[in-house]
């Protein structure tokens, strides 16, 4: 009797832990944010490369005591709000050992791929949200003064999620505490933008950009002839109406097509997509929502292969089976 | 029976003394409020206005305001220091969760997180007659964060980590 009713118990809980389990659902995939100097602010004060005065050092910016002080403080708010932000000094770590994924990207005759810099350290940081932050220094007599200058991008659309300028007070107090002053005097205004940006992806989809390209070896491109359910028209007519059929209520705009390239911006794609085994539900990306597109483009001897940047951005190759 | 007329005694000044923490509370006027600077992480410095009968009503009215405005509908900002977004997003809030604030203002809770920092009681242009009463000017710290915290613990506002 007692086995039984110790069986009956283990049972109940078992089942209304796996229902508790399920009532919870999957989490959307969290974005990552991550600080970096602003690239004019990095020019002017000469964190630029060697062999290129365009391009900007950030290992050389990231000696700067101001930029480690701005990012850290604003690294401290952020993880108390339970959003930690990713380091542009790991980052940049990642980036010098990472090299295999780059000889992927750009390996592609008419497929290549060309990333900058910064897209190379989005890419490699996995940073959906880039917070460009740049600060002068004024001196007025004796005091000292911080104007800031912060914008937020989505580094899958390049759209500009929030932005603030200020200036701190004039003071005689170390610089240190004028740049704290002035992270705290943008800090509240800069979550709140980020916090309508996250609101609008619950609500719309999340936004990204995808672009695909024509690898040397696949018998199409994107003006070719295909014919699908009796209606011909070319390849990326065909591509327009699958992105209709997945975005979230078909939105998304094409912004540049060529014969071997043919990119989408502003799709709206959902947070969460059916599992490749077992099909539960699970959080997914941009990769995750382009994927299925394989199975509907072998029908034309296609073959698609991927390379995600971020949550939002991924690159689509179409080759020859 | 001088017992009896003395617990009754007893028992109407306890009813009068929480009847006199009750703070009286609306929607219905603007708020004159506008930050003067950050202070530590967390905490505003707020300068407000509150108009009651007497002086002592009339600077719990503007504490009221100063929280009020930071939930409802932001503080302005100043020169050299950037305006305050407010917590719940718009007035709507309190339409959604009218008897949530009305317990919130009105019971004095919301004196947990605001400091009258004014060393001495309003004079001069801060303490003005007026028609209703008594306008005064203070300044108050208000305790930003931990307001957040609260209204996020009590599922009235969502916060930064919960959408993923």
């Amino acid at each position: 009797m007692k086995r039984l009713f110790l069986s009956v118990f283990a049972l109940l809980v078992f089942a209304l832990s796996v229902s508790a389990q399920e009532a919870a659902g999957p989490k959307a995939m969290k974005p990552t944010i991550m600080v970096v100097p602003e690239k004019a602010w990095c020019l002017n004060k000469g964190y630029v490369q060697a062999n290129n005065p365009n391009a900007v050092d950030y290992s050389l910016a990231l000696r700067d005591d101001d930029v480690l002080n701005v990012v850290t403080e604003m690294g401290k708010i952020m993880a108390e709000r339970g959003f930690p932000l990713k380091l542009l000094s790991s980052a940049l770590e990642a980036l010098q050992t990472e090299a295999a994924m780059d000889v992927a990207l750009v390996s592609k005759e008419d497929g290549e791929i060309v990333e900058d810099d910064l897209d190379k350290l989005t890419r490699v940081a996995g940073a959906d949200i880039l917070v460009n932050i740049a600060f002068t220094r004024t001196q007025r007599g004796p005091r000292n003064m911080i104007e800031f200058r912060v914008t937020s991008v989505d580094a899958a659309t390049s759209k500009q999620i929030g932005g603030e300028t200020g200036v701190s007070s004039a003071s005689g107090a170390p610089v240190t505490v004028l740049l704290q002053e002035s992270v705290l005097s943008f800090m509240d205004n800069f979550s709140a933008g980020i916090q309508r940006h996250f609101q609008d992806i619950v609500d719309n989809g999340r936004e990204g950009s995808i672009i695909f390209k024509i690898a040397s070896d696949c018998p199409l491109n994107f003006e070719s002839e295909v014919e699908y359910n009796g209606d011909t028209g070319e390849l990326c007519d065909l591509i327009d109406y699958w992105m209709s059929e997945h975005a979230v209520n078909g939105s998304f705009s094409q912004n540049g097509k060529t014969r071997v390239r043919l990119s989408y911006e502003q799709v709206r794609f959902p947070l969460f997509g059916k599992g490749k085994f077992g099909g539960k539900a699970r959080a997914i990306n941009a990769d995750g929502f382009v994927k299925p597109i394989g199975s509907f483009l072998s029908q034309f001897g296609i073959s698609v292969s991927t390379a995600p940047s971020g949550i939002g951005k991924v690159y689509v190759v179409l080759g020859g089976k | 029976m001088k017992k009896v007329v003395l617990s009754l005694l007893l028992l109407l000044v306890g009813f009068t003394a929480a009847e006199a923490r009750k703070y009286p509370f609306d929607m219905n006027h603007p708020y004159e409020v506008q930050m003067v600077r950050v202070a530590n992480q967390g905490y505003k410095f707020i300068k407000v206005s509150g108009v009651a009968k007497s002086v002592d009503k009339a600077m719990d009215r503007a504490m009221q305001d100063a929280v009020a405005a930071c939930v409802f509908t932001g503080v302005p900002g100043a020169p050299s220091v950037g305006a305050v977004p407010s917590l719940c997003g718009g007035t709507a809030a309190y339409e959604k969760h009218k008897e949530y604030f009305d317990d919130f203002f009105k019971n004095g809770e919301f004196m947990h997180y605001v400091k009258n920092v004014n060393s001495n009681y309003p004079s001069g242009e801060n303490n003005i007659k007026v028609d209703g009463g008594h306008k005064v000017c203070i300044y108050v710290l208000v305790n930003y964060d931990a307001l957040r915290k609260k209204l996020e613990e009590d599922k009235i506002i969502k916060s930064l980590n919960s959408y993923f």
